[in-house]
């Protein structure tokens, strides 16, 4: 009796908490159990441990998991499959689903609306989180990581399919195929980061979506949205997408776009726009996008017209502006007010110093009027042969091109942009070092030269030889 | 006359003394009680009370939503247990007769951690000692009792070679958890705790 008395009154003192690893001495945590006794609407904490999946959800539950307990789907199946609205996952480890693409294995399946799936980490699951068929879902601050398979035969990290009204933001996705949205109107996706997968963000078939301070970096492509109407592009980094299409951001038969603050950085091509806008009396607007140090910064159909190009910033692509298969762009507006893009090739002035330069940019390049026909010229891109070629058009006005566009007010400076996360920066203390190393060698070096020591030396090391 | 006044003078004189005055009448109301006079762990942010759905002493499942707009305390306890859960169950049953407290909006969930040996009809029978219509005896297989105690962290496990009926008792947590009217877990009461201060804690539970 005693002992059993000192039991209770140590249980007073570790009972305030949720004792889990105490869990472990007494009975054992059963999550079906936890889910049969279940209100709906009840919350459900799950003490660490490892748990064997598939986990069916019929009711409306949230599920909490305590310092992380894994949900191991045995490499079968879904490891959560969800079936009942209003349902929440938050703070899990899911991995080993199935691996059968023809049955969409998943890490989470919901085809109930409301699902949020929260602040989980899925690991060696073919699909991520697949939302079918549940509008209104959240899929927020999940780190999510594919089989270690060949990216043709992984599923899309994240998949949402018939989610209207969805919020996607903070979720780090690593080596999936896509994250991919598909027909989930008035939805936003935010805040996320993408790498090393096939396209860092798919959107087809959408309506008035917000895209907002996403970074995809090392993808095939960015971010490819195709057809829809009303899209707000914000501020998003595209850094190095290089894949066989390797666009930062790729554009098909869309309508009423803003894309603003973005910035596509060491693409293949920084943006792809093919028939964008589509219909008439629609426009896309670019504000104040920075395409830097592309192979092409931005590439076009000749049929892409009504759109208006103002404060971007086009600096240092190999080339700025490619027309896909040759011609002239036109209909579409390269200033807006008297003032026009950046062009770092830009080589005109600004006499009466109103930041807007005199003569009109022109995009306008025999070498690059060829590499349309032959793309395989691309070889001989920066070498002296094609300055000479563009030199030799410019002395001989029959050869000269005509300018694929012309911007009548380009800026004789970037405009400032925000700040956008994400960059790479400069590790500006070894640089310094650096400097100062290269500094003080050629201290010594000079120092040596001037008193003939190391000259000396040198010459004593060779004579001893 | 004069007698009819002396009459009157004894009779309230000996009212004043005792006290006694006619109840519904002259009882003055009770003062209210603050946050400070409570005896049990309070949790800065309420959390939603895990609710449960199963076997009871009612005619059927007992559902926590069904107690929604009661103060509910729950109790994970056995009926073979020889002192801390009668002893618990008495002191609720006298915080339940203090000025104040009115047990029609207070709900007694006694969870058996033993079910083994207490099925719902020896439930029934134990909690039928208290007469108190509000306890309410709720049973799950082993499992379904160990999911829903870590909801609230109590814990529980087998006394082997104990001197309980059986060679075995329980041993477990002896929390009263106290969940509100709106369905969230906002105070756990320690063993120990007297009737009188129980009451004050419920009270203050019922004014809300």
């Amino acid at each position: 009796m005693y002992r059993v008395c000192g039991l209770l009154i140590g249980f007073i003192v570790i009972s305030c908490g949720l004792p889990a690893s105490l869990m472990a001495q007494g009975n054992a945590f059963d999550l079906a159990a936890a889910l049969a006794i279940a209100e709906p609407g009840a919350t459900i904490a799950v003490p660490t441990g490892l748990y064997r999946g598939p986990i069916a959800i019929d009711k409306p539950v949230t599920l909490v998991g305590v310092d992380w307990p894994v949900i191991d789907g045995g490499g079968s199946g879904d490891v959560i499959r969800i079936t009942a609205p209003d349902v929440t996952i938050r703070g899990f480890v899911l991995r080993n689903s199935g691996a059968s693409l023809d049955h969409e294995h998943a890490g989470v399946t919901g085809l109930a609306a409301r699902a949020t799936i929260e602040n989980n980490r899925l690991e060696d699951v073919l699909f991520g989180i697949y939302l079918k068929n549940a509008p209104g879902s959240i899929v927020r601050n999940n780190n999510v990581e594919a089989k270690d398979i060949d990216v043709g035969r992984r599923g899309d990290s994240i998949r949402l399919w018939y989610c209207e009204g969805s919020l996607v933001e903070g979720n780090t996705v690593r080596n999936g195929r896509d994250l991919i949205i598909w027909y989930a109107n008035h939805s936003t996706i935010r805040n996320n980061l993408v790498e090393d997968s096939r396209y860092g963000l798919h959107f087809m078939s959408n309506d008035d979506l917000v895209i907002e301070a996403n970074v995809l970096r090392r993808n095939s492509v960015g971010i490819y949205i195709m057809y829809g109407d009303g899209f707000v592009l914000r501020n998003n980094l595209l850094y190095d997408n290089r894949g066989a299409s390797g666009y930062g951001i790729g554009l098909k038969d869309i309508d009423h776009l803003v894309a603003e603050g973005n910035r596509m950085v060491s693409n293949r091509v920084g943006m792809y726009v093919d028939v964008a806008p589509r219909a008439n009396g629609t426009t896309v607007r670019l504000d104040q996008n920075l395409f830097a140090y592309n192979e092409i910064g931005m590439m076009l159909l000749p049929l892409v017209q009504h759109t208006l190009y103002t404060g971007n910033v086009f600096q240092e692509n190999h080339e700025q502006i490619a027309i896909s298969g040759g011609g002239q762009l036109v209909d579409n507006a390269w200033s807006e007010h008297g003032r026009g893009n950046y062009w770092s090739d830009y080589a005109g002035f600004d006499a009466n110093g109103d930041e807007i330069g005199d003569l009109p940019y022109q995009a306008q390049s025999l070498f690059e009027d060829l590499l349309q026909i032959y793309p395989e010229l691309r070889l001989y891109q920066l070498s002296p042969a094609t300055q000479a070629l563009d030199m030799a058009a410019k002395a001989f006005p029959i050869f000269q091109p005509q300018p694929k566009l012309v911007d009548e007010h380009p800026l004789m400076a970037p405009p400032k942009l925000a700040p956008v996360p994400g960059l790479p920066t400069t590790p500006t203390g070894a640089n310094l070092a650096a400097a100062g190393l290269l500094v003080l060698l050629a201290l010594l070096v000079l120092t040596q030269a001037r008193t003939g020591h190391l000259w000396g030396h040198l010459g004593s090391a060779r004579s001893t030889k | 006359m004069k007698q009819l006044t002396l009459l009157a003078i004894a009779l309230f004189t000996t009212l004043a003394i005792s006290g006694t005055a006619p109840a519904g009448t002259y009882a003055a109301p009770l003062p209210a009680v603050e946050r400070s006079m409570l005896q049990g762990t309070l949790y800065a942010q309420p959390r939603p009370a895990f609710g449960l759905a199963l076997p009871s002493t009612t005619d059927g499942d007992v559902h926590l939503r069904d107690l929604q707009g009661k103060v509910v305390l729950l109790f994970f306890g056995y009926t073979y247990c020889p002192d801390v859960c009668p002893t618990t169950l008495a002191d609720i049953k006298q915080a339940f007769a203090k000025p104040g407290v009115n047990a029609d909006e207070i709900a007694v969930l006694f969870v058996t951690v033993d079910p083994a040996r207490d099925t719902i009809v020896r439930l029934t029978e134990f909690l039928g000692y208290f007469h108190e219509p509000s306890f309410i005896g709720v049973r799950g297989n082993d499992a379904q009792t160990a999911a829903f105690a870590y909801q609230y962290g109590a814990k529980f496990y087998r006394e082997e070679g104990a001197t309980g009926t059986d060679g075995y008792s329980m041993a477990h947590t002896t929390h009263l958890y106290l969940i509100n009217r709106q369905s969230e877990w906002v105070m756990t009461v320690p063993w120990g705790t007297s009737p009188e201060q129980l009451a004050l804690d419920l009270r203050y539970w019922l004014a809300r």
